[in-house]
């Protein structure tokens, strides 16, 4: 600004080495910041694999090209925020309540919420958390989670439109957020517990229940709620708190625990309870429920059972409908046993995330500018930028998540299998070997403590001799080559012992503490508690306090699935805590606190985790791997709600430290 | 009528008791603007220095000239100012070039209270730099004992506006410097935020000061272990009150100015406040009728009584400061050009405040020929 009389209207011409020369940089800077962001928890991963569970990474080349596309997609993903979706919401949130009535803003409201649950399925991450889940042990969570996902997703849709609803009336009329959080907390900790000792069906949906609130709100929804808050609460704004326009994203975590949980009690009249015996579960009038037709259930039976039970449930059928229902079962064994996993095409895979970033961005976008264009009758400013904007947002994603898919989830799954070998025996299934000139004479037999008998024999690799159990079916008697998955294992302490398991809890808490650090939806918040707080409250502090508490977060849920503890003693008591400190907390605090609890569990924390906590689960047998994400979301609050009272002990004993008895006011006037 | 805008920086946790007072002497109408205190505190891990930011609220709004004394005292006594590091305070003298925009002035009742020392030789300073930098050029205020700067934040609007899209690749976001202090003093300060903020280099910013009328400075540049009576800066202002004057503290000789150089002179302060969203638009108008450029920023206003005539009473509104240095005589040909797209009608409730500037500095290309 400034120079008077240095003016030109119209268009600056730049010649094309000038555009270069400016665009370098802003690409170089956008690029650099988001390395910065991912770096720690890929090197970490990379590093942990090969010089602490000292395995190679399979596949490495394709790691490596997938994560150079996660940080090619996250650049473009974050421009397209700050250029399009966020400057929208903003505005859109600025127009709204000076141009309509509040019916229609509660309206929209709800509208924007349902489609925010449309445009970010969370089902996915929610089926792969209950991928385990076996229909005969936890029914009710089974059908929400595949019959009634459909059913699901729209009962969260419509939790997180009342809760976007609610979060608009609170700007309105300046609301503290501290009596929804008792309310809301208070009642659904109650009740999910009451549900819980009523029907042993409504302990595993408690899980999904607590898991959805945490990861519907994704990385569009979140900035997009956000800057639609902010916008709103400068209308309406109350002149001395510094956090208004958040809060939403916490209703938005809370409501839908409370449609899944209505949800569950609708359904759950009409499902079987929980039965050990599989056979019997299937005989049962009720089972019929869960699955679509008959032959669905059969065809899950088969998938999922062994053929002994498969033979009882046969054997208990009526005469006259056994022979039938026999021929079938047989022919879907037939079916299974051919049948592999195909893996999808590096086109396929691109294309299915194209549609994905162009139907979360497009089905949030287009009604905003609908809203924008036909009910506030505005005009966009800069529209370019705007739809520049939308464009990379659509971009990013579809690159990001390819990335993700390829790079990250790959080597989370890697090391999600591997990771219990610090404290016991795991199989190496992606480093399977084969010994040429294999000869059945080299094979001895050990005695076990108990009186068994294992066969094992002794090969040489490098330089070493190690001893390999010897099991009859990976000798190939033409080809004289035997095959077997090498075993790692227990590396730390023996087997199942305390240093192993240290071991494991550290690890999470890192990788907890690194992936959040990367995730998009977190630096968003960040950038605009800063921007908001004028620079007091620092994003990277904001972003260490949630990362913090992440890592605790998951390093307690991989706790809960060591040693299989029941989520609402995992969970209680830190809500309990919780709920004390945050009637201390400033309002300030408890807004940004609990929002930040709810973007923590997003496209980068979620793959890695549940990759570890089925990998955990796995080994040790539990049902399902929901409630680390709870855990996820639980800690950081704690953990920036303790910032917060830090912060705000210090800055009372500033003024205070100024209020020593001195004065100057007795000076006249000159 | 001579007017004055008294502008206030205080602790956040101060606030709400200086707008109370403020509604208590009959100010209806002020904006406020979410701002920063760096200062530097001592100790830390290796027991050196750091900048902590504290959160401030910058409050400003017109008077008429004779009660400035009055509101200004009003503020330091009800904020307790006069103790170290709690806020600042002060006026200058501005003026109201449209007609309708008289309402804006408060019509203050300040009868018999009191006026408590305050600096009569003072000077502002207001740099703008990009987003990042503020600390760096803020530094300097802090650094020298001169005052302890508050930072906002806002976008510029320049010569990016006309590159098309292009302009995405050069940052808008800038970050604002106010500081108050001495005159003598922001001699010294002017020249060193110039150096600091490297502005005599192109794109990075632009430095302006300006005089004012009577402040209470803010002077607790450092925050630490306090192992005196009384800190420096509560010795420094009791001898300024004795003394009834600020020369005794001057350490360096300013007489001729640097000559290596060249100020930008006769310019004007032209503070535009807008309803939000229309700052753009508004702008857009005003270059095209000469004004290089502006920064701008959100704030709020504030309405504290139910007495203003457009029915906004109450309700504080979401409004832009557009803040724009033109040469003097572009001001009337810009007042005509915002006239004319409505600035000052109903849809954009627009404020125009001018005010004197007595020089600023930026990097000039070299003359061609």
């Amino acid at each position: 600004m400034g120079q008077s009389g240095q003016q030109s209207s119209g268009k600056v011409k730049v010649t094309f080495s000038q555009a270069m020369g400016m665009i370098g940089p802003y690409v170089k800077d956008r690029i650099l910041e988001q390395i910065k962001a991912v770096w720690l928890i890929i090197a970490y991963l990379i590093l942990f694999q090969t010089l602490v569970l000292g395995i190679a990474i399979f596949e490495a080349s394709v790691i490596a090209a997938g994560i150079a596309l996660v940080v090619v997609g996250l650049t473009f993903f974050m421009e397209g925020l700050v250029l399009g979706l966020m400057p929208l919401g903003e505005l859109v949130g600025v127009k709204l309540p000076q141009k309509q009535a509040l019916p229609v803003m509660l309206l929209f409201a709800l509208g924007l919420g349902f489609l925010a649950t449309l445009a970010e399925p969370a089902i996915g991450v929610l089926q792969q958390a209950g991928s385990a889940v076996k229909a005969w042990e936890a029914p009710l969570l089974f059908l929400l989670l595949n019959q009634a996902s459909d059913v699901l997703i729209y009962g969260v849709g419509t939790g997180v439109g009342i809760a976007v609803m609610f979060g608009m009336m609170r700007f309105k009329y300046g609301w503290s957020l501290k009596p929804f959080i008792y309310l809301l907390v208070g009642s659904l900790v109650v009740a999910t517990a009451v549900a819980c000792l009523y029907s042993e069906n409504f302990l595993h949906l408690a899980g999904l229940a607590w898991d959805c609130g945490a990861v519907t709100t994704g990385p569009v929804t979140v900035p997009l709620v956000l800057a639609l808050g902010i916008g709103i609460s400068r209308i309406f704004g109350d002149a001395d708190e510094g956090a208004s326009g958040f809060g939403v994203v916490t209703l938005a975590s809370l409501f839908p625990i409370i449609t899944v949980l209505l949800l569950g009690t609708y359904y759950a009249g009409s499902v079987p309870e929980p039965d050990p015996d599989p056979a019997r579960f299937f005989a049962n009038e009720r089972t019929a429920a869960l699955f679509a037709d008959e032959s669905a259930q059969l065809a899950y039976m088969v998938a999922h059972t062994d053929e002994s039970i498969q033979d009882t449930y046969l054997a208990a059928l009526p005469q006259q409908s056994r022979g039938a229902v026999t021929t079938e079962v047989a022919a879907l064994r037939e079916q299974f046993s051919g049948a592999e996993g195909s893996e999808l095409g590096m086109g396929e895979i691109l294309l299915k995330n194209l549609g994905a970033g162009v139907r979360a961005i497009g089905l949030l976008g287009i009604p905003m500018l609908l809203v924008l264009w036909l009910l506030l009758r505005e005009r966009l400013p800069r529209a370019d930028e705007t739809f520049l904007g939308l464009a990379f947002a659509i971009i990013g994603m579809a690159i990001f998540s390819v990335g993700i898919e390829l790079g990250l989830t790959k080597l989370g799954d890697q090391i999600g299998s591997k990771i219990p070998a610090a404290y016991k025996s795991v199989q190496l299934p992606d480093h399977k070997t084969v010994l040429n000139n294999f000869d059945p004479d080299v094979v001895q037999t050990a005695l076990s403590a108990g009186g068994k008998k294992e066969s094992y024999f002794v090969t040489r690799t490098d330089e070493h001799y190690k001893t390999i159990p010897y099991h009859e079916e990976g000798f190939d008697a033409e080809r004289k080559t035997y095959e077997y998955t090498p075993e790692i294992g227990p590396l730390y302490g023996n087997e199942g012992g305390l240093s192993g398991i240290l071991v494991v809890l550290i690890f999470a808490f890192i990788l907890g503490y690194g992936a959040t650090l990367a995730e998009p939806a977190l630096n968003a918040l960040g950038a605009t508690v800063e921007e908001l707080t004028v620079g007091t409250f620092k994003k990277s502090l904001l972003m260490q306090a949630v990362a913090v508490g992440v890592g605790f977060g998951i390093a307690f849920g991989v706790a809960k699935i060591m040693f299989d503890i029941p989520l609402i003693l995992m969970c209680g008591p830190p809500y309990v805590i919780l709920l004390l400190i945050t009637s201390i907390s400033t309002e300030e605090f408890v807004n940004i606190g609990w929002d930040s609890a709810g973007v923590t569990t997003g496209p980068i924390t979620v793959p890695l985790v549940l990759a570890m906590g089925l990998g955990i689960g796995g080994e040790v047998g539990v049902v399902e791997g929901f409630g680390i994400l709870s855990m996820a979301s639980v800690c950081p609050i704690l953990s920036v709600l303790c910032v917060g009272l830090a912060v705000s002990a210090k800055r009372r004993k500033t003024l205070q430290a100024g209020q020593t008895p001195s004065s100057s006011l007795d000076v006249p006037a000159t | 009528m001579a007017i004055s805008r008294i502008t206030a920086g205080v602790f956040r946790s101060l606030s709400k008791d200086i707008i109370e007072a403020l509604a208590g002497i009959g100010v209806t109408r002020l904006t406020s603007l979410t701002a920063r205190s760096p200062v530097v505190e001592q100790g830390g891990l290796f027991g050196g220095t750091k900048i902590v930011d504290d959160p401030i609220d910058i409050f400003s709004f017109l008077v008429p000239s004779e009660a400035a004394d009055q509101v200004v005292s009003r503020i330091v006594t009800i904020g307790r100012l006069d103790l170290p590091g709690r806020g600042s305070v002060s006026a200058m003298d501005v003026e109201l070039p449209h007609a309708s925009n008289e309402s804006y002035i408060n019509q203050v009742n300040v009868d018999g209270l009191p006026v408590v020392h305050l600096l009569r030789d003072v000077t502002g300073i207001c740099c703008i730099v990009q987003r990042g930098q503020g600390n760096d050029v803020g530094r300097v205020a802090l650094d020298t004992g001169a005052c302890v700067p508050s930072i906002t934040y806002g976008t510029g609007l320049g010569v990016r506006d006309k590159m098309g899209l292009l302009r995405i690749a050069i940052p808008a976001e800038k970050e604002l410097i106010w500081t108050t202090t001495s005159s003598p003093d922001a001699e010294i300060l002017f020249n060193g935020m110039i150096e600091a903020g490297q502005l005599d280099e192109p794109g990075k910013g632009f430095i302006y000061m300006y005089p004012l009328r009577q402040a209470h400075l803010n002077m607790d540049v450092t925050r630490g272990i306090l192992h005196a009576a009384a800190s420096t800066e509560q010795i420094i202002v009791a001898i300024d009150g004795i003394l009834g004057s600020i020369d005794w503290r001057q350490r360096v000789y300013v007489g001729d100015a640097d000559s290596e150089r060249t100020y930008l002179t006769d310019l004007v302060d032209f503070s535009l406040i807008c309803d939000e969203g229309s700052g753009d638009e508004l702008v857009g108008a005003a270059m095209a009728a000469g004004a290089a450029g502006a920064s701008i920023a959100k704030v709020k206003q504030l309405n504290l009584a139910d007495s203003t005539s457009d029915g906004r009473a109450g309700k504080p509104v979401a409004r832009e400061a557009c803040y724009m240095i033109i040469g003097k005589e572009s001001v009337s040909r810009i007042l005509d050009a915002l006239e004319g797209v409505g600035c000052f009608n109903e849809e954009h409730s627009g404020l125009v405040v001018t005010s004197h500037t007595d020089r600023a500095f930026t990097y000039l290309p070299p003359k061609e020929g």
